[in-house]
């Protein structure tokens, strides 16, 4: 995975198109989740997804392959991003991330089952109480179904470490519905 | 184990619809993608088009300085030629050629009278050599005289030393100025035949009738006037050839003004005479 965004990256540098574009296939649905999971908000997940991408070619002229991989660089500036919106914004209110969005209530409320959509909203209430780190991984594992060496290589964290992580929010998740 | 299985088909109906819930909008993909790609093209050009543009700019910063070498050239030879600037200005090889490049684009009635004022520019450049070769010789009498005198006066030890130590220098001095005649000697032999070669130029374009006959007067009594003024024999030409010059001149001017040359002639044998006696 490295060495494939690397060599995206140097591509990117060297003003290809086509690697901006393999760039954002992979990372932009990644980091729409991540953001949506974060903040709870769809457009503000939007914002924040369109922003990166615009920092990612301001900023590409200083990023170094030697001192390590493109995907890690990328989602510290998605991760300060989040930092710079909360900083900015301080209070976000979770309950957007349910019920504001037409689409949603009209995807919650549609023709799916009434007991799931409970479900669904305490899933959402669930994610809200998950901390920072959780939140990454859950984002990542449950929603991109990214594998752990990529998380590792993006969190910059240990597989066992992330496996760890993974089990607790499985834990909660598997409490909420031992509960139904 | 029914309700195990129950569970499981919950939870995984639960993370389905959350995916689904998660998945971005697809226009808002693809807006996005474009403004991504606008910008990749717009703020990163591609390494092609930046070596194609460097390039470019090299390639305008030459012509830049071409063009400003060439103003400044074109400048500095107009006015060496405007100027008429002394043999021992640093344009003055730029004024020849640039008289050079004005002989070959003058039409054939405009060459005579350009190759004319050249012969008079030459005539007057020999001049101001002679008035400088004067200088330079009373120059070396004067070292030769001073050398001389220092020989003579020294008695002491002491003396001989400080007048040798003089002569030295004093002889250098001599052998550079004597070296400095010696070029300028050269430089208007150069003169001297490059001037008659311009007369001969014109004497050529008279004799083959390509001068207006309204303009024929003016340019023979210029041509005379020079040939007059040119004295010397030195230079590559021979006392034959001297002679066949001014009777070719003679004979295709003598109708347009009066030549005297024979007079010149004897006047001239009767100088040499009587500087012998």
């Amino acid at each position: 995975m490295t060495d494939r965004f690397n060599k995206l990256a140097h591509r990117l540098k060297e003003g290809e198109r086509k690697a901006g574009e393999e760039i954002f296939d992979y990372f932009a649905p990644q980091f729409f989740r991540f953001f949506l999971v974060r903040t709870g908000n769809r457009e503000t997940a939007e914002d924040l997804t369109q922003e990166i991408f615009l920092k990612v070619i301001d900023k590409i002229g200083t990023f170094n392959e030697d001192l390590g991989s493109f995907s890690g660089w990328i989602w510290q500036i998605a991760k300060n991003n989040v930092k710079d919106y909360y900083r900015k914004k301080k209070t976000v209110a979770l309950s957007d991330f349910v019920l504001q969005n037409k689409e949603n209530s009209d995807f919650l409320k549609g023709k799916n089952d009434p007991k799931t959509e409970l479900k669904m909203t305490e899933m959402l209430d669930l994610i809200k109480d998950l901390n920072e780190e959780e939140q990454e991984v859950f984002s990542l594992r449950y929603l991109s179904d990214l594998s752990y060496r990529d998380i590792s290589k993006t969190t910059k964290k240990s597989e066992s470490s992330l496996r760890v992580l993974v089990h607790r929010v499985n834990k909660k998740i598997r409490k909420l519905f031992n509960n139904a | 184990m029914l309700n195990f299985f129950k569970r499981k088909i919950k939870e995984y109906e639960c993370r389905r619809l959350t995916k689904r819930y998660c998945e971005p909008d697809k226009d808002f993909l693809n807006t996005c993608r474009e403004e991504f790609i606008a910008k990749v093209c717009r703020e990163i050009p591609p390494e092609k088009a930046k070596r194609f543009s460097l390039v470019v700019l090299g390639f305008k910063y030459s012509l830049a300085v071409f063009i400003i070498l060439v103003f400044l050239g074109s400048g500095a030879a107009v006015y060496a030629d405007r100027a008429n600037v002394d043999y021992a200005h640093p344009l003055y090889s730029l004024k020849r050629t640039v008289e050079a490049v004005r002989v070959e684009l003058a039409s054939s009635q405009q060459q005579p009278v350009l190759q004319t004022e050249l012969a008079q520019r030459r005539l007057d450049e020999i001049k101001k050599i002679e008035a400088d070769m004067e200088i330079i010789s009373q120059e070396v009498s004067m070292t030769t005289k001073e050398v001389s005198v220092a020989q003579g006066t020294a008695t002491t030890t002491k003396e001989v030393a400080a007048s040798t130590k003089k002569i030295t220098i004093k002889k250098k001095t001599q052998q550079n100025l004597e070296a400095e005649q010696k070029k300028r000697q050269e430089l208007m032999t150069n003169l001297r035949n490059q001037m008659r070669q311009e007369l001969g130029s014109v004497i050529d374009e008279i004799e083959n009738k390509r001068v207006e006959k309204t303009r024929m007067e003016k340019l023979c009594s210029s041509v005379l006037q020079i040939m007059e003024e040119d004295e010397e024999t030195d230079g590559d030409e021979t006392e034959e050839k001297r002679n066949e010059r001014w009777n070719r001149f003679q004979k295709n001017c003598g109708e347009f003004i009066k030549i005297d040359w024979n007079n010149n002639q004897n006047d001239k044998s009767q100088e040499s005479e009587n500087k012998r006696n």
